[in-house]
């Protein structure tokens, strides 16, 4: 057995060794585009996802979000309890926020939105609104009567469903908010964008604003605090963290309130599934193409070397051990070129995308996943043609046209 | 009288020690005979079945037997008999040449000899073992072990250098890398190209490719070696190397040779003349 894989690998190192370069040249390269096409999709969803994910954490929920008891309305004592969480190590910041929805009304248009009603100082410790700000200024605490909106909300600025939006509204405007049922009149003090549309359809008002309109005002109540901890920390562990020091509230990582996002990636999986059945046919059909033009090309060496005595399998085997070098080459090339190359390009160059900036994602183990199916498709597509082939009677492989 | 294969397996089994020494070889897909590649062949030298346990073919110092060959080609409509009941015997350690005007069944009747193609009746019997009854791949093994080929373009495998298209029947038959490098060298040595191991076919001439084809073919000291027209690509002078080359393996080792030439020159290298015509043999 192992003399005949012996002599199966001598005759595939030699032939490409020694063979044409041209052919090996081309074919390497072919599989290396093929690989490369493999995982680029899959990479392309990781890097969005991982955008996604970002702007999840950066713009919406921080990494852990405390939530009110079962079946209560409010966290209560709001401000002590930020203390007790902000009293951990790995908890960057927290923000404790007022919840509820809102109809904005400007000249003719009407909207419905999500409404927040933040501590500034604490909000910018927990998300990167502040950042965000695309035309007028942040809140700052004192403010009052005075509400920043989402490009989503005012209209402009590049929103995506502009349509809905109240048009048009520009910083200085004063724009009608009712929840409720009181109504009241606010300055818009700022717009901003965090290209995550779902983000971008919020407005945020300080939260003595907000406590006003619901007729809380001193309560010290919340409805959510958001918790920003530092760069790696587990979520998981956070959670374990928070439960220790006796918080019996709810606790949601912001993997929870990722479930539209779930619902997205899914869609774009199942078309990288699809794109990938296709490259991977494509990629079985000029494997097969290609070793089978170079096998036909040595007919007369198989019928030589099946005259001489080398067994029909120890032939096949030299032409698949051969297409497998050819795929492993591409795999390995075609694994640099993205690893080394386009995914940190892509990292100092992003590509711009209606998300903001995304960057390619390389996952080692889709890479390896694809990788096996290339072999998979380089084995099938040389054993057909070289079988086919080696199975013919030697005098005909020799003589024959 | 008619035996199976695996009869005559069981019976020299059962025999056991009695049997002379080449008896005890099984009767097919081994090799016939145990010395080391570049170990040749003392004239004389004799692994002879015992006679009666075989067929007629077995007779003492017969190593091939064709009985009633018929190979028939079929080209569309057109039959071609290309041999029409051959009945040829070689002895061992013969130097043979066939002899035939163009497209009288030479080529057609070595690869019957040679076990590169079945014939459509009657059997080719090759040291007592009746090949008829060789699946292909038994064939392919019978092959490696005990036969070689030449042939009239050489037939070399390009990829490989001198050396290496040499010694891969022997790699194949599981040599150890020493041992095939070993008797590379010294069979190409024998045929005087000991200078020239790692040159690759597309760098030699004719005559020294088709002295690596030689050495390919003597590599694993077969048990009878098949030349087609080995001289028919080479000028005069190169041919007269290459069949005293032959002539010197078939002296010096006892070197069976069946060689298809139809240069009556040739054919005055060799022992005994066998002549055809029209797919038979002429007497
Ligand atoms: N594979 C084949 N298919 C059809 N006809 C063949 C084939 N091989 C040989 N023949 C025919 O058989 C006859 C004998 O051929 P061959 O043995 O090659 O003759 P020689 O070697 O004496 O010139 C010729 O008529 C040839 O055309
Ligand atoms: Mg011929």
């Amino acid at each position: 057995m192992l003399e005949k894989a012996r002599v199966s690998f001598f005759l595939a190192s030699r032939s490409i060794g020694r063979g044409n370069k041209g052919i090996t040249i081309f074919t390497v390269f072919v599989l290396t585009l093929i690989f490369i096409q493999l995982v680029l999709f899959s990479s392309m969803l990781a890097g969005v996802t991982l955008k996604f994910n970002e702007l999840m954490v950066d713009f919406q929920t921080g990494n852990v979000v405390i939530e009110p008891k079962t079946e209560a309305r409010f966290i209560e004592d709001a401000s002590s309890l930020q203390k007790k969480i902000e009293s951990l190590p790995q908890v960057v910041g927290t923000s404790a926020r007022l919840k509820t929805t809102g109809n904005f009304r400007y000249k003719e248009k009407e909207m419905g939105t999500t409404v927040y009603g933040i501590d500034p100082a604490d909000e910018s410790f927990v998300t990167d609104l502040e950042d965000a700000m695309i035309s007028g200024e942040f809140l700052s605490r004192p403010d009052r009567g005075e509400v920043i909106l989402g490009r989503e909300v005012s209209g402009g600025f590049g929103a995506l469903m502009e349509s809905r939006s109240l048009g048009d509204v520009e910083v200085g405007d004063t724009v009608e908010l009712t929840i409720g049922g009181v109504t009241r009149q606010f300055r818009v003090k700022g717009i901003y964008t965090t290209r995550y549309f779902m983000a971008d359809a919020s407005a945020y008002l300080t939260r003595a604003d907000l406590e006003a309109m619901l007729g809380i005002e001193d309560r010290d109540f919340a409805q959510e605090i958001a918790v920003k901890t530092t760069d790696g920390t587990p979520e998981y562990d956070t959670r374990t963290a928070l439960l220790s020091l006796g918080i019996s509230e709810n606790i949601r990582t912001w993997h929870e309130f990722a479930g539209i996002l779930r619902l997205i990636e899914n869609t774009l999986g199942m078309i990288r599934n699809i794109m990938n059945a296709i490259g991977l046919l494509i990629a079985f059909v000029i494997i097969f193409v290609v070793i089978y033009v170079n096998i036909v090309n040595k007919k007369r060496q198989i019928g030589v070397q099946k005259a001489i005595g080398i067994e029909q399998n120890v032939i096949v085997a030299s032409f698949v051990l051969q297409a497998m070098l050819y795929a492993g080459a591409g795999v390995i090339l075609g694994y640099a070129f993205m690893r080394f190359g386009l995914a940190p390009y892509t990292v100092s160059h992003p590509v711009e995308i209606p998300l903001g900036t995304m960057s390619l994602k390389l996952d080692s183990a889709e890479a390896l996943n694809r990788a096996v199916l290339l072999f998979l498709a380089s084995i099938v597509g040389s054993v057909i043609p070289a079988y086919k082939l080696a199975q013919r009677d030697l005098l005909d492989l020799i003589w024959g046209k | 009288m008619e035996i199976d294969r695996n009869q005559v397996e069981s019976l020299v089994k059962t025999e056991g020690g009695n049997l002379k020494k080449g008896a005890t070889r099984k009767t097919t897909g081994q090799p016939i005979n145990s010395r080391q590649p570049g170990d040749f062949r003392q004239s004389g030298d004799s692994i002879k079945p015992s006679g009666s346990l075989f067929d007629s073919s077995s007779i003492e110092g017969i190593i091939i037997e064709g009985i009633d060959i018929v190979r028939t080609f079929r080209m569309g409509e057109v039959q071609v008999r290309a041999l029409r009941g051959v009945n040829v015997r070689i002895a061992r350690g013969e130097f043979i040449a066939i002899m035939g005007p163009s497209g009288s069944g030479k080529t057609t009747l070595l690869n019957q000899l040679g076990l590169l193609d079945t014939p459509n009746s009657g059997k080719v019997i090759i040291e007592g073992t009746d090949t008829s009854r060789m699946s292909d791949s038994e064939k392919g093994r019978f092959r490696l072990h005990n036969l070689g080929y030449v042939f009239q373009d050489y037939a070399l495998l390009p990829e490989l250098n001198a050396s290496e298209n040499v010694y891969i029947s022997l790699m194949m038959q599981g040599k150890s890398k020493t041992e095939y490098e070993t008797a590379a060298a010294e069979i190409l040595t024998a045929v005087g190209l000991g200078d020239r191991l790692q040159q690759l076919p597309s760098k030699m001439s004719g005559g020294q490719q088709q002295r690596v084809s030689i050495a390919r073919a003597l590599a694993h000291s077969p048990e009878v070696l098949f030349a087609d027209e080995p001289c028919a690509n080479l000028d005069s002078q190169t041919s007269k190397e290459v069949l005293e080359l032959f002539k010197k393996f078939n002296q010096e080792q006892g070197q069976t040779i069946v060689m298809v030439t139809h240069e009556g020159w040739h054919a005055e290298y060799a022992d005994r003349i066998i002549k055809l015509k029209d797919g038979i043999i002429q007497v």
